[in-house]
């Protein structure tokens, strides 16, 4: 369970926030800590990177895929579905005790683990089944092996006809990063 | 100068509320970092007790009142632990009510009805609620489901999609995925187009001229019906180059859709965030 932040964490943050030297005010504690520094080089390293490319170009993500792959479902295979209450137990019970257990200590997830040291559940079986509520977060990507593609027409050998100005702004829609990364990533339906 | 002594006016820093990791979360943190302003990355437990609210004769004040963007990963579908679940909803909760009470600029605000956007994971109900005109049939299953329906126009090829790995294979192929499953009449070779919308600026991702299409109005219009501040629509475009149809509205772009379009996107998204 991720513990709270100390005061002393949340007033750093919120000091350096509010911090921020504005329009030539400078307010006292607006030092950089040593991990600001890094990230503020780190920053200008990604920044000096993209100069001299047109951001039209597009760039490939450092790792391929969303930084959420896979890191959700951290430890399934034996903690047990409260909501599916198929095991029998009255899950309000634990107010009153009446199976003698403490569920909040814990003992209800076998392996005692903490769900951020447990391993991705990539059976697909239960972490397939996505809730039907809200969707309000970014949602799990993942990269698709290559498609098979249905109908993709073939380049005749030799065209008997010039194309048309439609079909030559096809063909360059076609051949263009987004259409490439979007059919890479499977088809849009 | 203490916290409860600035106001909103003299903040100049962005609270992006994500998953540390996330790499849409770094660009954005970076790029405002290099504009001169100060920008962080908190998950959903750290950016919550940075935050107050208090309701002073019925006005809800927040503290402190900086801009803001919601990334907000997803729980674990299954749980782990009760308090773990629990301490998340807590968080979570009021984080909505920070998000939807101050009176700093937040991108893709939640309303009173939710946290989450007025986007389904079924296009057909998000183009309902997006007031569109009624697009193809559209089946979720527990098997990868047959054909359903007429197929309508060019989209004559019936597309099944496992929700589990977001592979997307034409019927009757399998994708040897467990599914569940979702599927929707398409064109058997579909071409597309991607907007990136932040307010009323709309970015094409490719340089094609598809000006008689009108996508970044239609765009601009779709994510402002279904109250959202930033999104990328995907169209799926004619062969003929006649006629455009929306088929997804991503609340939350990914870094790959925003790179395309940063030249514009960015210094537009400064000027929303530290008008």
């Amino acid at each position: 369970m991720r513990p709270f932040l100390s005061a002393a964490e949340r007033r750093d943050v919120t000091g350096r926030l509010w911090a921020a030297p504005q329009q030539g005010l400078v307010f006292p504690g607006a030092e950089m800590t040593a991990g600001e520094r890094r990230r503020r080089k780190r920053g200008k390293d990604v920044k000096e990177s993209k100069e001299g490319k047109d951001s039209k170009d597009g760039k490939e993500s450092k790792e391929g895929k969303d930084s959420k792959d896979g890191k959700d479902e951290k430890e399934g295979k034996d903690s047990k579905d409260y909501k599916d209450g198929k095991d029998g137990k009255d899950h309000k019970d634990h107010k009153d005790g009446k199976d003698g257990k403490d569920h909040k200590d814990g003992k209800d997830d076998k392996d005692g683990k903490d769900h951020k040291d447990g391993k991705d559940d990539k059976e697909g079986s239960d972490w397939a089944m996505a809730p039907s509520g809200p969707d309000g977060f970014v949602r799990q990507r993942f990269e698709p092996a290559a498609l098979p593609s249905a109908g993709m027409p073939q380049a005749p050998a030799d065209r008997a006809h010039p194309l048309t100005e439609e079909e030559e702004t096809a063909a360059e829609l076609r051949s263009s990063r987004v259409n490439r990364l979007l059919r890479g990533r499977g088809v849009v339906i | 100068m203490s916290s409860s002594e600035a106001s909103a006016s003299d903040s100049s820093g962005l609270v992006v509320v994500a998953d540390p990791e996330d790499a849409v979360a770094a660009e954005i943190r970076d790029f405002v970092e290099d504009s001169g302003h100060e920008a962080v990355i908190l998950d959903v437990f750290d950016a919550a007790q940075l935050f107050t609210v208090t309701v002073e004769d019925s006005v809800a004040v927040v503290e402190p009142a900086v801009p803001m963007i919601l990334r907000l990963p997803s729980p674990p579908l299954r749980r782990i632990s009760f308090d773990a679940e629990f301490q998340f909803n807590e968080c979570l909760a009021h984080l909505w009510a920070v998000a939807a009470l101050t009176p700093a600029p937040v991108i893709n605000r939640p309303g009173p009805g939710g946290l989450g956007t007025r986007v389904s994971a079924s296009a057909a109900l998000t183009e309902l609620r997006a007031g569109l005109p009624g697009g193809s049939v559209e089946v979720f299953s527990s098997r990868p489901p047959e054909p359903v329906g007429p197929a309508e126009a060019e989209s004559t090829q019936w597309w099944v999609q496992d929700l589990a790995s977001w592979t997307t294979v034409p019927w009757p192929e399998r994708s040897g995925g467990s599914g569940p499953f979702r599927a929707r009449w398409s064109a058997p070779d579909p071409l597309f187009e991607n907007v990136v919308v932040l307010r009323d600026h709309a970015w094409p991702s490719s340089a094609v001229e598809l000006d008689r299409l009108r996508l970044e109005e239609r765009s601009t219009d779709i994510v402002a019906r279904l109250g959202l501040d930033l999104a990328a629509v995907v169209w799926r475009i004619s062969p003929d180059l006649t006629s455009a149809k929306p088929v997804m509205v991503e609340p939350f772009p990914d870094v790959e859709q925003l790179r395309m379009v940063w030249l514009g996107f960015g210094p537009q998204l400064l000027k929303v965030l530290f008008p």
